[in-house]
C-alpha cells in the first residue's frame, strides 16, 4: 500500500514540473518558428537579449513640438512653382531636436496615418510614433529625411500608399508637404534603397514588409516622396 | 508721466520677451570652424591598392547633425579635431592595408577619442560587441542619456514590436502553465481515486 502511494507521488511531481516545461518549450518553439520567417532573425533575437551593449529602456521623451498655424496648401504649392519665393527660416530660430525628442508629426490622410515624429529611430521612439534616422536630416534642411515606423502600428497604413498622395509633416518651425512618387519592396540589407547623400530635399518612409506580419521580416516597404512645399532652413544663420 | 511710464514698461517687457525668445533658440547652423571639420570628414583616404575609401554617408550626416545641434565649435577646437582626423588618415594610408577590415580598429578609435578629448567635447567612443558605440554627454542631449550609436544601420527592424510579442508570449506561457497544472492535478486526483 505504501509502495503504491509513493509511485503516485512520483507521477504527480513529474506532471507538475516536467510537463509544463515541455509544453512551454514546445509552444515557444512553435510560436518563434511561426513568427520569425528567417533563421537570421533568431540571431537578432538572441542579440537583443544577450548583447553586452547598452540598451535604453526608458519610455519617456521630451516634446518640443508646438504646432504652428497651417498655411493654405494650394498657396504653398503655387509658391513652390516659383522656387525663388520659398520661405527661409534661419537655423538660429529653430530649436533643433535632441536625440529622442518629439519635434513634429507626420500625417498621410489617404493612408490613415497620423503619428508623432521623433528625432531618432530607436526602440522607444518607434513604440511612440515614427522616427527620423539621425544619419539623415530634419525637414527643411534640403537633404534626405529617412523615417522609420513599425508595420504593425504607426506605419501599417503604408499598405494603402499610392503615387500622388500627400504627406504632411508639421514641426514647430514650419509645415511641410511631400508627394509620394515611388513605392518599392526591397530586402532589408539593400543599402541602395535610400540615398543619404542626396543634395535635394526628399522624404523616404519605410516599414517592415509584409505589413501585417508580426515579427521580424527580411523585406522592407520603401515609400518615396518628393518635396512640394515648406520653408527652407538656412544653416549659415 | 503715467503714460510715459506705461510706454516705458511696455517697451521693457517687449525687450525682455524678445531676448527670452532668442535665448530659447539653440541651433545656430554650421559656423566656419564646423564647416572645416565637415570638409575634412568628407575627404577620403587612399589605401595601398590605390582604392579610395571614405566614411559612410550616414556617419557624416550624424556628425553634421551633432554639430548643428549640440556644439558651437571654436577654431581651436576645430583644429584639434582636424589634427586627429589627419593623423587617422595618415595612419590608414601608411598602414599598407588593402581594405578597411585590415585596419586596427582600436587605433582608429584612439584618434576619435583623442579628437573629442582635445576639443573637450565629452564624447565617448567605445567598442561593444565588436561594434563602435559613440556616446554623447547627457547634458548635450536632454531627450536621452546618449546619442546615436555608430553601430546603427540606416535600415532598422521595423516589424518587431517588443511589447506586443512579449504580451503574446506571456499569455501563451500562462495558458500552457495553467494547462500543465490542470493536467497534473487531474492525473493526481485520478490516481488517488484509483
Amino acid at each position: 500500500m505504501h509502495k503504491h502511494r509513493t509511485s503516485h507521488r512520483s507521477i504527480g511531481g513529474k506532471n507538475f514540473i516536467i510537463l509544463p516545461i515541455i509544453f512551454c518549450v514546445l509552444i515557444i518553439g512553435i510560436s518563434t518558428a511561426a513568427v520569425y520567417s528567417a533563421s537570421g532573425n533568431f540571431i537578432s533575437m538572441a542579440q537583443m537579449f544577450f548583447s553586452d551593449g547598452e540598451r535604453d529602456f526608458s519610455t519617456g521623451y521630451d516634446n518640443i513640438f508646438v504646432p504652428i498655424e497651417e498655411e493654405d496648401e494650394d498657396e504653398d504649392e503655387d509658391k513652390e512653382n516659383s522656387s525663388s519665393e520659398r520661405k527661409v527660416v534661419p537655423m538660429s530660430q529653430v530649436e533643433f531636436p535632441s536625440y529622442g525628442d518629439q519635434f513634429g508629426e507626420l500625417i498621410i490622410e489617404d493612408c490613415q496615418i497620423e503619428a508623432k515624429l521623433f528625432f531618432n529611430d530607436g526602440v522607444n521612439e518607434l513604440n511612440n510614433g515614427v522616427g527620423v534616422f539621425t544619419g539623415s536630416f530634419i525637414p527643411g534642411y534640403g537633404k534626405t529625411i529617412l523615417v522609420a515606423g513599425h508595420n504593425n502600428t504607426f506605419f501599417n497604413g503604408l499598405k494603402y500608399a499610392e503615387k500622388g498622395q500627400k504627406v504632411k509633416i508639421r514641426t514647430s518651425y514650419g509645415n511641410y508637404v511631400y508627394e509620394i512618387n515611388d513605392i518599392k519592396i526591397v530586402n532589408e540589407d539593400d543599402v541602395d534603397a535610400c540615398n543619404l547623400g542626396a543634395d535635394y530635399e526628399n522624404l523616404i518612409m519605410y516599414t517592415c514588409y509584409p505589413f501585417d506580419e508580426l515579427g521580424l521580416t527580411p523585406q522592407r516597404c520603401f515609400v518615396y516622396a518628393k518635396f512640394v512645399s515648406g520653408p527652407a532652413l538656412d544653416n549659415k544663420h | 508721466m503715467k503714460k510715459v511710464l506705461k510706454v516705458l514698461s511696455a517697451a521693457m517687457l517687449s525687450a525682455i520677451v524678445a531676448v527670452s525668445a532668442t535665448a530659447v533658440a539653440s541651433a545656430a547652423g554650421l559656423n566656419a570652424a564646423e564647416e572645416k571639420v565637415m570638409t575634412e570628414l568628407k575627404g577620403g583616404v587612399t589605401l595601398s591598392n590605390g582604392k579610395t575609401v571614405s566614411l559612410p554617408q550616414a556617419r557624416i550626416n550624424e556628425a553634421e547633425n551633432y554639430l548643428l545641434n549640440d556644439v558651437d565649435l571654436t577654431d581651436d577646437q576645430a583644429n584639434a579635431i582636424i589634427t586627429q582626423i589627419d593623423a587617422a588618415k595618415d595612419y590608414v594610408a601608411q598602414s599598407g592595408a588593402k581594405s578597411l577590415a585590415e585596419i586596427d580598429k582600436d587605433k582608429l578609435m584612439g584618434y576619435a577619442q583623442a579628437a573629442s578629448d582635445n576639443a573637450n567635447l565629452g564624447v565617448k567612443v567605445s567598442l561593444s560587441g565588436g561594434k563602435v558605440v559613440v556616446s554623447v554627454p547627457s547634458d548635450k542631449t536632454p531627450g536621452s542619456s546618449s546619442g546615436p550609436s555608430s553601430s546603427n544601420d540606416p535600415i532598422k527592424t521595423t516589424g518587431f514590436d517588443v511589447p506586443s510579442v512579449a504580451a503574446v508570449a506571456g499569455v501563451g506561457i500562462l495558458m500552457v502553465s495553467a494547462a500543465g497544472i490542470y493536467l497534473a492535478k487531474a492525473s493526481k486526483k485520478e490516481s488517488v481515486d484509483a
